[in-house]
C-alpha cells in the first residue's frame, strides 16, 4: 500500500522548519521507509536545483543590464559628435559653396584655355595624357594602410582588416590618426608599445585633411603622465631634417629624412612632401622635427614618384582640434602645448616618444 | 562612488572582498576593466561582439560562482588572466563545435590552464539548469509562473493566492505541491 506523502512536511523538514522533536520523529521515520527517504533526496536535489537556477537567472539579468548599460555610453559620444559636423555644415556651407564654385569655374575655364591652343597639339595631348594619368595616380596613390586582407584561408582566424598608426594628442586617451585608416571600421582598437590593447571610438572625422581623432573608452587605459611633444604652431621648411615613427610590421619603425616640398600631392596645400622612405601602416603616424615639434601627420604616398610620400601640416590640423575644442561636448579634451623634446639627442627624443605612438587596428567583419 | 578610477575598487582584493559580501556593483567594475579585453580576443578570432558579451557573461558567472561557493577559494593569478583565460576556453570550445576545424588562435594575454575539475563541475551544472528550464516550460502555466514566483521571484503565499486568484492560501499551497511533484516528474524523467 502507497500511503499519500505530505510534502508540506518534506518541505518544511528540508528547509529546517520542523520542532527539534519533530524532526527527529521524521528522521526515524525516514530510517524505516527507503522510498520516502527517496522522495526526500528527490527533493532537495530540485530545490537545491532550482535555488541555484534562479540565483543564476539574476545574476545574467544584471550582467545584460550592465551590458546595455556599456553599450549606451559607447554609442552616445558618437552621436554628438555627429550633431557637432552637422552644425559646423550649416556655419559654413555658404564658405564652402563660395569655395566650390571657384573651382568649378577655374576647371572650366583651364579646359577653355587648353583647347584654344590647337595649334600646339603636343600640349594638348599632354594634357589629356595628364588627366589619365592623374586617374591612374589617383587609384595608385597608395593610402598607406596595411590591407591585411590577404588570400583569407578557410583555417584563418580574423586578422584587423587594416591597421595604421596613432599617436596620443592628450594625456587622457585621444589619439590622432589619418581618416582614411579608421573609415570603413566597425571597430576600432589601438595598442601601445606593451602589447596592452583598448578599444577606441571615433569622436571627429574630417574628410579634407584626412586626419580623425579617436578616444579610448576602456577603462583600464592609464592615462599618461605628460606629453612629451606639442604641435608646431608654424608649418615646417624645405629642407629641414624630419623624421616619424609608425607601425608599418608588428614593431615600431624608426623613418628620417627631409622636408622636400611645401604642397602634397597633386599640388594639395595641406600637404607637404616629404622624403621618408614610409610603408603601408604608417599612416596616422607624427612627423617631427629635429626639436621634436611635431609638423605633420603621415598620409600617403605617390607610387608613381619614388621616395615621394606626404604629411598633412601640423597647422592644419591644429586648425581643426581647435574647431573640436570649441564645438565639442567632450570637454576633457586639451591639447598639451609643452615641448619637452627640444635639444635632446634623436635616441633620447625616440625613448621618450615611443609609448606614445600606437598600432590602430580597425576591424570590418562585413 | 566612481567607479574604474579608483585604485582600490579596482584591485583584486577589493573585487573578491566585495562579491563575497553579495556586493554586485563589482560586476560593473569586471565590466569595464576587462570586457573590451575580450572582445578584442575573440573579434580577432573570428568573433562578433555579440560572441564576446555571450563568452564574457559566462566567464563572469564561473569567476562568481567559484567565489561564491568556496570562501577559502585562492586565485592563483589575477583575476584579469583567470578571465581571459575562461573566456579562451568557452571561446575554443565554441569553435571547436563549429568547425573541426581549428587555426590558429591569436592571443594578446598570458593564460592559465584551467583546472578540469572546474570545468566539469560548470558541465554539469550548465546541464542541470538546462534540465531545470525544459522542466519549467514543460509545466505550462499557471504552474510555472507559480513555482517561479514562489522558488525564484521569492514571493509568499498570500501574494501568490492573490496574484492567481486562489480562494485561500490552503488551495494554492496544495496547487503549488501539485505543479512541484510534477516539476519534479518532468526534472528527473529527462535523465541525461
Amino acid at each position: 500500500m502507497k500511503e499519500e506523502i505530505d510534502w508540506e512536511r518534506i518541505e518544511n523538514y528540508l528547509d529546517g522548519k520542523l520542532s527539534t522533536e519533530d524532526t527527529n520523529l521524521f528522521i526515524h521515520e525516514l530510517k524505516n521507509k527507503p522510498d520516502l527517504l527517496n522522495e526526500v533526496l528527490e527533493m532537495k536535489q530540485l530545490k537545491d536545483t532550482l535555488n541555484q537556477y534562479g540565483k543564476r537567472l539574476s545574476l545574467k539579468n544584471k550582467l545584460d543590464k550592465i551590458h546595455s548599460q556599456y553599450q549606451n555610453k559607447l554609442n552616445n559620444p558618437t552621436e554628438k559628435q555627429n550633431n557637432k559636423i552637422k552644425i559646423f555644415w550649416i556655419h559654413h556651407y555658404k564658405t564652402m559653396a563660395v569655395a566650390a564654385s571657384v573651382s568649378i569655374l577655374f576647371a572650366i575655364s583651364t579646359i577653355l584655355f587648353l583647347s584654344f591652343q590647337k595649334s600646339e597639339t603636343r600640349q594638348s595631348a599632354n594634357f589629356r595624357a595628364l588627366r589619365k594619368d592623374m586617374d591612374k595616380i589617383k587609384q595608385s596613390q597608395n593610402y598607406l594602410i596595411n590591407n591585411m586582407n590577404v588570400e583569407p584561408k578557410v583555417d584563418d582566424f580574423k586578422q584587423p582588416r587594416y591597421t595604421g598608426t596613432a599617436f596620443a594628442v592628450t594625456q587622457n586617451g585621444y589619439f590622432i590618426t589619418s581618416m582614411h585608416v579608421i573609415k570603413d571600421a566597425d571597430s576600432v582598437f589601438i595598442q601601445n608599445q606593451k602589447g596592452e590593447i583598448f578599444k577606441a571610438i571615433t569622436v571627429l572625422r574630417n574628410e579634407n585633411t584626412d586626419i580623425a581623432l579617436l578616444k579610448v573608452v576602456s577603462e583600464s587605459f592609464e592615462p599618461y603622465k605628460t606629453i612629451p611633444y606639442s604641435f608646431a604652431e608654424k608649418s615646417g621648411n624645405i629642407g629641414e631634417r624630419v623624421f616619424t615613427l609608425g607601425f608599418p610590421k608588428d614593431d615600431i619603425v624608426y623613418g628620417e629624412g627631409s622636408l622636400s616640398s611645401l604642397s602634397g600631392f597633386e599640388g594639395d596645400t595641406v600637404s607637404y612632401q616629404i622624403s621618408i622612405p614610409v610603408n603601408p601602416g604608417n599612416s596616422g603616424g607624427p612627423l617631427l622635427d629635429n626639436n621634436g615639434n611635431i609638423i605633420g601627420l603621415i598620409s600617403g604616398v605617390q607610387t608613381e614618384t619614388v621616395g615621394a610620400a606626404f604629411a598633412i601640416k601640423s597647422e592644419n590640423i591644429t586648425a581643426i582640434l581647435h574647431e573640436f575644442v570649441k564645438d565639442t561636448l567632450n570637454k576633457d579634451f586639451k591639447l598639451n602645448r609643452i615641448n619637452h623634446l627640444s635639444g635632446q639627442s634623436r635616441v633620447n627624443q625616440i625613448k621618450q616618444m615611443r609609448n606614445y605612438v600606437v598600432t590602430v587596428k580597425v576591424f570590418n567583419n562585413k | 562612488m566612481h567607479l574604474g578610477s579608483n585604485d582600490k575598487y579596482n584591485s583584486d582584493e577589493y573585487i573578491i572582498t566585495a562579491l563575497r559580501n553579495n556586493d554586485d556593483r563589482v560586476l560593473e567594475v569586471l565590466y569595464k576593466l576587462y570586457f573590451g579585453m575580450v572582445v578584442h580576443f575573440i573579434i580577432t578570432n573570428s568573433g562578433s561582439e555579440d560572441d564576446a558579451k555571450d563568452i564574457f557573461q559566462e566567464a563572469v558567472i564561473v569567476f562568481y560562482q567559484k567565489i561564491k561557493n568556496n570562501n577559502d577559494f585562492e586565485l592563483n593569478c589575477k583575476i584579469k588572466t583567470y578571465l581571459y583565460s575562461v573566456s579562451r576556453n568557452l571561446w575554443l570550445k565554441r569553435i571547436k563545435k563549429a568547425s573541426s576545424v581549428v587555426g590558429k588562435i591569436t592571443d594578446y594575454e598570458n593564460y592559465v590552464s584551467i583546472n578540469s575539475d572546474d570545468e566539469l563541475e560548470m558541465q554539469e551544472r550548465e546541464l542541470q539548469f538546462g534540465k531545470m528550464a525544459e522542466a519549467l516550460t514543460g509545466l505550462g502555466e499557471p504552474c510555472k509562473s507559480l513555482i517561479e514566483d514562489f522558488y525564484i521571484h521569492q514571493l509568499s503565499m498570500a501574494e501568490i493566492t492573490d496574484k492567481f486568484g486562489y480562494t485561500n492560501s490552503d488551495n494554492a499551497k496544495t496547487q503549488k505541491y501539485k505543479c512541484l511533484q510534477r516539476l519534479k516528474k518532468l526534472f528527473f524523467k529527462q535523465k541525461d
